[in-house]
């Protein structure tokens, strides 16, 4: 059974500018203790569908189905405190005129027992506070005022105050998007460890693709309201169906052409300097229509003049050739940027730190066939 | 879509199905519904009455006939447009001077290196502990032209330049009123505009010095223009309270025969024999009606200053301007206005407290001093009986204002959007609401059906809710701002949580916000101890509180007692002004 079930969920927002269409008819649903990121630029509709789930925004139409109960509907909307679920916020919301304790157990007054559907009497609740502190180990600060935390401890607070509860449903809307880098990155492994061995299903919105991609089992990623692509991180990043999306989800190579010939999934898409570069066609798109040809900077490989590969000087290699001259090259330390002209543009690849390439050397840019995606 | 007809037909159904659920969902939203309803009550039915009795010829509780005859009466009285005359004139004149004043206070306060710049700050806020009637009955002890103090000082000082038995200070006259609104109206300007100048980028300045201008320039053309959208709208504001005023027009204007818009409706209501309630709700009506436009015109402009992005919080550091040899004369202005407003006003008051009852108000060192009127009055029952009701209506009156405003605000910041535009209306309007016409209005209101069934009337709970309706707009004006920065997600994650709206309310928003409500609250309960118009024209046997008991003793020259009454509600309002100071400066860092 799906722990979540959103089906045709519609927002709108009047605004002074008009009306926002910030959740554009969004399906999913989130398999029992499933990953899943919401991903997207800002202002595409994250937050507002995580929102909605949560029951702090009534959706305009659209059903949602939390563990089997329908908690929004056209004719029925459960408020939140009535819904299985626990969010921590981007700001954390951390109540400032309570100790660390005091925000953890706010719940336990309020949310019975998921497994007995019983209250939590009085004397329980320290120890259950205490066992959540324990899971983010915040333990030691359980009687401190709440002001008094940093960022990442109040972090923290935040999720234990969550986990409390033992939803069956976990929201987190941004929870590291104030956190230093350094932090951001322990905690992204941290986060996704306590769900995983707690079996919550989680929600997680981001505009990171780096969060997203290593954190999640799904992702869908969202554009003006609407979900433009649902997969797993290497579908989402690999096979793209749209620039768009390859765009959301990291940086991306566009070249245009006319699809010249086309057989099934493959194809070959002519270039307006005249190169057949051989693709994965995506889409519907027929012989003489016009497509975006996309692939990944790091997919990228560089042959200098003189230099032999196999692939490419053999009898018939795979991959696409380009000719072309390194125009900048910026040295990153743990790759290269470098910046190519070709006839069709500029192409960016993203090199080994050790490769010698200067800029004004002539080249020629290869790319897989199984790396291009025209659509 | 195949045809319109069937078009409409759906969006039809759709926006029935639509009012269906907003009307579940405002009902399910009680405090909302809550908030409207006792808005209404305080501010649309008290308006609403007094409109009908402009229109009636009866009186309150027996409104009549339907007639125009009050309108084509009041237009028809010269004395009509010589009080709206003299109204703006006061208004205007006064307004422009305690600008002038309360700008170069701020400044001087704020951004210059004027000496006690600390003292200065009290000095500026004192005068809220003094009540505007005290203060205007103290001046016409010093200036009444035959007996005033200082006139007759300067008559008997120079005999050959003032001769005569008055003079030369013609105090009951427009320039008396004038001098008097403009010194009062500077605290409230200065404390709407000290912020601004305190958050005011000091670069703005430095680059104008840099550039060559001098001290006096830079202000003129920097800082000047700059705060300029401030200025005009604490200006603004200051001139629709001069044209409520009450206490200068009453005990300056009307010896001297000059009537305002607020002593010409109260002349008519409660002096003039017979009364002529249907007149005085006319004059009511048009006083209100020329506020609300004032009103409405300084909503736009505060919302255009709200806009004006000159004050930054950042970069500030604290660069004084230096004043070199002005830097005492500067303080001494200040000073000077302290003594004017309140050490002078004061002084005088409690002289007057401390000598025999009904001896003539001379300079005279014969006359002995001494507490016997405090001693008088403490064993009598009237003080007792008049501090009793001064203490519950401030106590009721206060917690009233800010639970009401807490609710409000609430529901307004925390609102959906259509109905938060309908209730900040709705909370504003009463800022058009002259003192003096709010308790005419209470007069028709509780004197006539249904609410006459209620024995209230002439009880200090009329001055309650006629006072809460004068201070509901200030109450819900700091509620919407404290409000505003509690974040929503800390009551989100409250709901999350799993509490109900009520008990995130109470266990989260309320407690967060306790530091607004108890400024709010000694606000109000000060505002409540000072005000004047409401429980003079609401006073009885049973109601009287200190105000209404100052000026019912003063008039039947029993002059000592009331400035006993006086001096003792002012040791009582200086604290409270203090600590006021204290908790505001608190909130803002
Ligand atoms: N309460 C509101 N009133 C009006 N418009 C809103 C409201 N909340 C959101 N919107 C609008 O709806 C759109 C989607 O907003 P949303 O907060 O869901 O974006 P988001 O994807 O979470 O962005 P971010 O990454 O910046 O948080 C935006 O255009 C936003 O301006
Ligand atoms: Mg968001």
């Amino acid at each position: 059974m799906s722990t979540l079930v959103v089906k045709n969920l519609k927002k709108a927002f009047v605004t002074e500018g008009g009306l926002v269409n910030a959740v554009d008819d969004v399906s999913f649903d989130i398999k029992e203790g499933e990953f899943f990121t919401l991903l997207g630029p800002s202002g595409c509709g994250k937050s507002t569908t995580l929102r909605c789930v949560a029951g702090l925004e009534h959706a305009d139409d659209g059903e949602i189905v939390i563990d089997g109960q329908m908690v929004a509907s056209r004719r029925k909307a459960v408020p939140p405190n009535d819904r299985p679920i626990a969010m921590v916020f981007q700001s954390y919301a951390i109540w400032p005129h309570m100790t660390v304790m005091g925000n953890v157990t706010f719940s336990l007054s309020y949310r019975g027992d998921p497994g007995t559907g019983r209250g939590i009497p009085r004397s329980e609740r320290r120890a259950r506070g205490m066992e959540a502190l324990k899971l983010v180990q915040l333990d030691h600060l359980a009687d401190r005022k709440a002001p008094y935390l940093s960022g990442g401890q109040q972090q923290r607070v935040a999720l234990a105050r969550a986990l409390v509860v033992r939803p069956k449903l976990l929201l987190l809307d941004e929870p590291l998007s104030n956190l230093d880098a350094k932090l951001r990155e322990e905690m992204r492994f941290e986060i996704k460890d306590l769900t995983k061995k707690l079996g919550i299903a989680t929600i997680y919105v981001t505009h990171d693709q780096g969060e997203a991609l290593s954190m999640s089992d799904r992702i869908a990623v969202m554009s003006d309201g609407k979900i433009m692509q649902l997969g797993t991180p290497r579908e989402i990043y690999l096979a793209p169906t749209s620039g768009r999306v390859a765009r959301i989800v990291g940086s991306v190579n566009l070249l245009h052409g006319a699809i010249a010939n086309r057989n099934g999934r493959l194809g070959e898409v002519k270039t307006g300097s005249g190169h057949l570069l051989r693709c994965l066609v995506v889409g519907t798109k027929e012989v003489g229509e016009s497509v975006d040809v996309m692939f990944r900077p790091e997919l990228v490989r560089i042959l200098r003049a003189g230099d032999v590969d196999s692939n490419v000087d053999g009898a018939e290699g795979p991959d696409n050739i380009l000719p072309g001259v390194v125009r900048a090259v910026v040295f990153a330390g743990d790759h290269i940027a470098c910046q190519c002209e070709t006839a069709d543009g500029i192409v960016a690849a993203k090199l080994m730190p050790n490769s010698p390439i200067e800029q004004g050397d002539d080249i020629r840019v290869l790319i897989s066939a199984g790396s291009c995606i025209a659509s | 879509m195949t045809s319109t007809a069937q078009f409409s037909n759906s969006s039809a159904r759709q926006h029935l199905h639509k009012v269906g659920r907003n009307v579940h969902r405002a009902l399910r939203n009680w405090p909302f519904v809550l908030a409207v309803a006792i808005l209404l009550l305080l501010v649309i039915v008290p308006l609403a009455l007094l409109f009908v009795s402009s229109l009636s010829t009866g009186t309150p509780g027996n409104l009549g006939e339907w007639t125009f005859d009050n309108y084509e009466r009041v237009f028809q009285t010269p004395e009509t447009y010589r009080a709206l005359r003299n109204t703006v004139v006061v208004a205007t004149i006064g307004t422009a001077i305690s600008l002038a004043l309360a700008v170069l206070f701020a400044w001087l306060i704020e951004r210059t290196d004027m000496p006690f710049r600390n003292l200065s700050w009290s000095i500026l806020l004192l005068p809220i502990a003094v009540p505007s009637i005290l203060f205007v009955l103290s001046w016409t002890v010093l200036l009444s032209p035959r007996a005033g103090l200082l006139n007759v000082m300067l008559r008997d000082a120079l005999p050959f330049l003032f001769a005569g038995k008055s003079g030369p200070f013609q105090f009951y006259s427009v320039g008396g009123v004038i001098f008097l609104d403009s010194i009062r109206g500077v605290t409230t300007i200065f404390l709407m505009l000290v912020a601004a100048f305190r958050l005011f980028d000091p670069a703005l300045e430095e680059a104008s010095r840099v550039g060559g201008a001098n001290t006096f320039q830079t202000f003129y053309r920097v800082t000047l223009p700059a705060l300029a959208p401030a200025i005009l709208a604490a200006g603004m504001y200051s001139f629709i309270s001069s044209m409520d005023n009450f206490e200068g027009a009453l005990a300056v204007g009307l010896p001297g025969g000059v009537y305002m818009l607020s002593t010409l409706v109260y002349f008519t209501v409660s002096l003039r024999v017979p009364v002529d309630y249907g007149l005085g709700a006319v004059y009511s009506v048009l006083f209100m009606g020329i506020m609300i436009l004032l009103v409405l015109a300084y909503r736009r402009i505060i919302r255009h200053s709200e806009q004006y992005a000159t004050v930054s919080g950042k970069g500030y550091r604290p660069s004084r301007v230096s004043l070199g040899r002005w830097r005492y004369p500067a303080f001494a202005l200040v000073a000077a206005f302290g003594i004017l407003t309140v050490l002078l006003p004061m002084a005088v008051m409690a002289w007057l407290s401390l000598r025999p009852l009904y001896a003539p108000i001379v300079l005279n060192a014969d006359v002995p001093l001494s507490l016997v009127n405090y001693a008088n009055l403490f064993n009598g029952k009237e003080l007792w009986r008049v501090t009793g009701n001064t203490v519950s209506m401030t106590i009721a009156t206060a917690t009233l204002t800010m639970a009401l405003a807490f609710l409000i605000s609430w529901c307004i910041v925390r609102g959906s959007a259509r109905g938060r535009g309908f209730l900040d209306g709705l909370t504003f309007l009463p800022y058009a609401f002259p003192g003096i016409t709010i308790a005419i209005a209470m007069i028709f209101v509780f004197l006539n059906p249904p609410l006459n069934l209620l024995p209230v009337y002439g009880t200090v709970v009329v001055l309650v809710v006629a006072l809460t309706t004068q201070y509901i707009a200030f109450g819900t004006r700091l509620m919407n701002g404290a409000i505003i920065q509690v974040k929503a997600e800390l009551e989100d994650a409250g709901t999350v949580g799993g509490a109900r709206p009520l008990a995130v309310m109470w266990r989260i928003t309320l407690p967060l916000l306790i530091p607004a409500v108890i400024a709010g609250w000694i606000w109000v309960a000060a505002n409540s101890m000072r005000s004047f118009s409401v429980p003079v024209i609401l006073a009885s046997r049973n109601n009287e509180v200190f105000a209404s008991q100052i000026w019912s003793l003063w008039q039947i020259g029993r002059f000592s007692e009331a400035a006993a009454y006086g001096t003792m509600l002012v040791l009582v309002l200086f604290p409270m002004t203090l600590l006021l100071r204290r908790l505001m400066s608190r909130a803002e860092t």
